[in-house]
């Protein structure tokens, strides 16, 4: 978990280990109106395959208006 | 199942309609609706009173001015491009949720002046009954400067239009919608011609990567890209070339929407008093940002 005082954070992680991820979360955008999944690629498959969008209805509900899988660098 | 062609009744209809324009300025960015009506109008009213415009600007993608002047030179449609500044508007730059009421009042402004000196009657658009329900705060800039829109007065949905278009052999039926760069921005995020050139770039490497219907929002300085379900394998097969373009195109970082591409996106926060609908636009909404 990245160590932060924002409480969408925790929440949309919770949500995460739900549904079977270990991905942290970070937010982003101007607004941090963007929770970012920061995953390994196993689960970035996952949450790009049919699953996905199930888990992103539940991180939203943290409080987020998007939720997106970060491409991190190689 | 809805039909996939009008019927003879309302294609005549909608003849009877262009044929009462008498001479015709149509607004043409070279998407499939526009061409559509571009070329309906030279055949029914032929070619000294057609004129298709596009305008110019840097919130107008390359593809779509590409597409433009190629359908337009294929069958000969009579085309006209005219520079348009509303990137100098800062009630536009400001990018309100009324932002396409300013963008279509300049459109508008430029093409009524060129259907005046060329004598021509009858300003049209391509807003069809699919419209309808959609935000649409440049349908207020229509009506305000006497724009007519034969598709949508006659009732034919996008469905027909791409039907009836693949049996004129327009290249545009199965075109995937292209709104101007400026919708990629959140509102009350500006819009500048930085901004524009990026989400350009990027999502102009993409379709060059194979992606189709691709949006590159930009959320300075992060990409969130929005690609149909159809389309994420590829993604997954080009992470690394799709990041490396992307932040090349000026991002910092690159993620991926979950839910994916969707039609106006970036109109779900909206409340419904900022909505502006065909057939139900509320007055005073369009000048009040």
């Amino acid at each position: 978990m990245i160590e932060t005082a924002d409480p969408r954070i925790p929440a949309a992680e919770r949500a995460l280990r739900s549904a079977g991820f270990v991905a942290a979360v970070r937010a982003d955008g101007p607004e941090r109106e963007i929770a970012s999944i920061l995953a390994a690629r196993p689960e970035r498959e996952r949450l790009l395959g049919p699953e996905g969008e199930a888990v992103a209805d539940a991180v939203r509900a943290a409080g987020f208006r998007y939720v997106s899988v970060d491409l991190p660098e190689g | 199942m809805p039909s996939l062609i009008p019927s003879a009744e309302r294609r005549a209809r909608l003849r009877a309609v262009l044929r009462e324009c008498d001479s015709v300025v149509v607004g043409y960015s070279g998407g499939v609706d526009s061409v559509f009506l571009a070329k309906l109008c030279l055949d029914e009213l032929g070619s000294d009173r057609v004129l298709a415009v596009t305008g110019r600007s840097a919130s107008i993608a390359s593809w779509s001015k590409q597409s433009a002047r190629e359908v337009a030179g294929r069958f000969n449609i009579p085309w006209l491009e005219v520079d348009t500044e509303e990137l100098s508007d800062p009630r536009y730059a400001a990018n309100p949720s009324n932002r396409c009421y300013f963008c279509k009042t300049e459109l508008w402004d430029r093409l009524r002046a060129v259907a005046r000196e060329r004598g021509l009657r009858t300003v049209l658009d391509g807003s069809n009954a699919d419209d309808v329900g959609d935000h649409r705060p440049g349908a207020v800039a229509a009506r305000e400067h006497g724009v007519r829109s034969p598709l949508l007065e006659t009732g034919i949905t996008k469905r027909e239009i791409r039907g009836w278009s693949r049996e004129m052999g327009l290249p545009t039926w199965d075109q995937p919608a292209s709104p101007c760069l400026a919708s990629r921005l959140p509102y009350g995020v500006a819009v500048t011609p930085r901004r524009l050139r990026e989400v350009e770039a990027a999502e102009e490497a993409l379709r060059e990567m194979g992606f189709r219907e691709v949006r590159v929002r930009h959320h300075d300085p992060v990409a969130r890209i929005e690609l149909p379900a159809a389309e994420r394998s590829l993604l997954l097969d080009r992470e690394a070339s799709v990041r490396e373009a992307v932040r090349a195109a000026g991002f910092s970082r690159v993620v991926v929407d979950l839910h994916g591409y969707r039609r106006g996106a970036l109109n779900e926060g909206l409340a419904s008093p900022e909505l502006v609908q065909l057939g139900g636009v509320p007055s005073g909404v369009a000048g009040s940002n």
